[in-house]
C-alpha cells in the first residue's frame, strides 16, 4: 500500500461499511451514514462510480448476487488489498489524531473547534 | 407509484453509456428504488444530478483516469490537434484579409495555393493524430509553416520567416516530445475536442460580419469548456489552456497583440489550466 494517495473520507467510510461482511448498494449507503454519524450521505450515482473505481483498483470485489422483489442485488466485499488500505488509512488518521489529542491534556478544551457538519456526496 | 419513479430514473440513466447500463443498470435502478421513500414519484434533485453527472463522467472516460498525470498526458494530443486547427483558422483569416487588400486586382494563384497547401498540411497532420498515426502527424505538423517561407510560394528571404518557423516549431516540438514518449491514450478521447474546436470555429464568425454573435459565442464556449473542466472532465480545459499558452510566441509580432491578446491568452489559458489541474486532482467525487 506504499505510495497510495491519501484516501478521501467517503471512500474510507465506504470501505469501512464492508468490514463486517458483504453489503449491497442500499446497505452500503445506509451503513456509511450510520457509522459516520450522518456525515457521509452517498448519492446512488456517486456510490456506483466509487464501486466501479474501487473494484478496478482491487480494493473491493463482487461477492454474490440475489434477487429481491424481482430486483437484482449485487453484494460487495473487501479484498485483502482493500482491508490493508483501510488499515493503513486508519493508522495514518490515528497517528494524526494522537498528535493533537496528546496536547489536549496541556491545553484548554475550549480551544478545540466543534466537529464539522454532515457532508453530502452527490 | 414505483413504476412511475422507475421510469423517471431510467430516463436520467440514459446519461450512462449503453454498455455500462447493460452490465450495471438493473443493479443501480434496484438501489435507487430501495432508497426511495414510500409514495415518492419524482427523483430527488440530489439523486438526479448525481445520476446525470456520474453517467456523463463514465461516458467521458474520466472515471478511468488513474492519476492526475494521466489527465495531463491525455490532453497533449488534443492540444496539438487544436494548435493545427488554429493554424487553419488563421490561414482562412489571412486569405480573406489579403483578398480585401487586392482592391479589385485579379486573384493570383500564389494567394490561394500557399494557404491551401498550409491548410492541407495542418489538416493532414490533425487527421493523422486523430487516427493515432502520431509520427506522421508530428512530421506533417513540422512541415506546416514551410510553404509560407519556401519556393515556389516565396522567393525572398527575411529573418521574420525564421521567427515564423521557430515560433511554430517550438510549441509543436514541445507537445510532440511527451506525446511520442507515452503510450497511446486509451478510451474515448476524440470527443474532448468538441468544445475547444467549436471555440476555434467561432473565430470565423466575424468573417460574415457577425461580430457580436462571434464574441458571445466565443465567451459562452470558453465558459462551457471551463465548467466542463471543473465539473466533468479536466482534459478539454487543459488542452485548450495549453493551446492558448503555447500560441503566445506566435503573437509577439505587434504592440497591440502584446497589450491585449497576450494578456487575454495568458489569463484565459491560466484559468483553464488551473481548473483542469484542480479537477484532475479531485477527479473522483467519492
Amino acid at each position: 500500500m506504499e505510495g497510495r494517495p491519501e484516501m478521501r473520507e467517503p471512500t474510507y467510510y465506504l470501505l469501512a461499511t464492508l468490514l463486517d461482511g458483504p453489503l449491497h448498494g442500499h446497505g452500503i449507503i445506509k451503513r456509511a451514514e450510520e457509522i459516520s454519524n450522518g456525515r457521509v450521505r452517498l448519492a446512488a450515482g456517486t456510490l456506483y462510480a466509487a464501486l466501479d473505481r474501487l473494484t478496478r483498483e482491487g480494493l473491493i470485489a463482487p461477492a454474490r448476487e440475489e434477487t429481491v422483489n424481482g430486483r437484482l442485488r449485487q453484494y460487495y466485499e473487501l479484498t485483502p488489498s482493500g482491508t490493508a488500505a483501510l488499515n493503513t488509512e486508519a493508522h495514518r488518521m490515528a497517528k494524526a489524531a494522537r498528535l493533537v489529542i496528546s496536547r489536549r491534556t496541556t491545553s484548554s478544551a475550549s480551544t478545540f473547534p466543534a466537529p464539522r457538519p454532515a457532508m453530502r456526496y452527490a | 407509484m414505483t413504476a412511475v419513479l422507475e421510469r423517471r430514473y431510467r430516463r436520467l440513466m440514459r446519461s450512462y453509456p449503453q454498455t455500462w447500463l447493460d452490465e450495471r443498470g438493473e443493479e443501480l435502478i434496484g438501489t435507487l428504488i430501495e432508497i426511495s421513500e414510500p409514495g415518492q414519484q419524482w427523483p430527488k434533485l440530489r439523486e438526479a444530478s448525481s445520476l446525470v453527472l456520474s453517467g456523463v463522467r463514465v461516458r467521458s472516460g474520466v472515471d478511468r483516469l488513474e492519476s492526475p498525470g494521466r489527465a495531463w498526458r491525455d490532453s497533449i494530443r488534443p492540444a496539438l490537434v487544436l494548435v493545427l486547427a488554429l493554424q487553419i483558422v488563421m490561414q482562412v483569416w489571412l486569405t480573406v484579409l489579403s483578398f480585401a487588400d487586392l482592391d479589385g486586382a485579379p486573384v493570383t494563384w500564389r494567394l490561394l495555393v500557399m494557404p491551401a497547401v498550409t491548410c492541407a498540411l495542418a489538416g493532414g497532420a490533425a487527421l493523422a493524430l486523430l487516427a493515432a498515426r502520431l509520427r506522421l502527424g508530428v512530421a506533417l505538423a513540422l512541415l506546416t509553416p514551410l510553404p509560407a517561407v519556401l519556393p515556389p510560394f516565396n522567393y525572398t528571404w527575411d529573418t521574420y520567416f525564421v521567427f515564423m518557423v521557430v515560433v511554430w516549431w517550438l510549441p509543436v516540438i514541445g507537445l510532440a516530445v511527451p506525446l511520442l514518449r507515452q503510450q497511446s491514450a486509451p478510451g474515448p478521447w476524440r470527443w474532448q475536442l468538441a468544445l475547444p474546436l467549436l471555440s476555434l470555429a467561432s473565430l470565423l464568425l466575424p468573417l460574415s460580419g457577425l461580430y457580436l454573435v462571434a464574441l458571445v459565442a466565443l465567451v459562452l464556449l470558453l465558459a462551457a469548456c471551463l465548467v466542463w473542466g471543473i465539473v466533468i472532465d479536466p482534459r478539454p480545459a487543459i488542452a485548450l489552456g495549453l493551446l492558448l499558452l503555447v500560441t503566445i510566441p506566435q503573437l509577439l509580432v505587434s504592440v497591440s497583440a502584446l497589450v491585449l491578446v497576450v494578456p487575454a491568452f495568458t489569463l484565459v489559458g491560466g484559468v483553464l489550466l488551473t481548473a483542469g489541474a484542480v479537477r484532475a486532482a479531485h477527479r473522483n467525487p467519492a
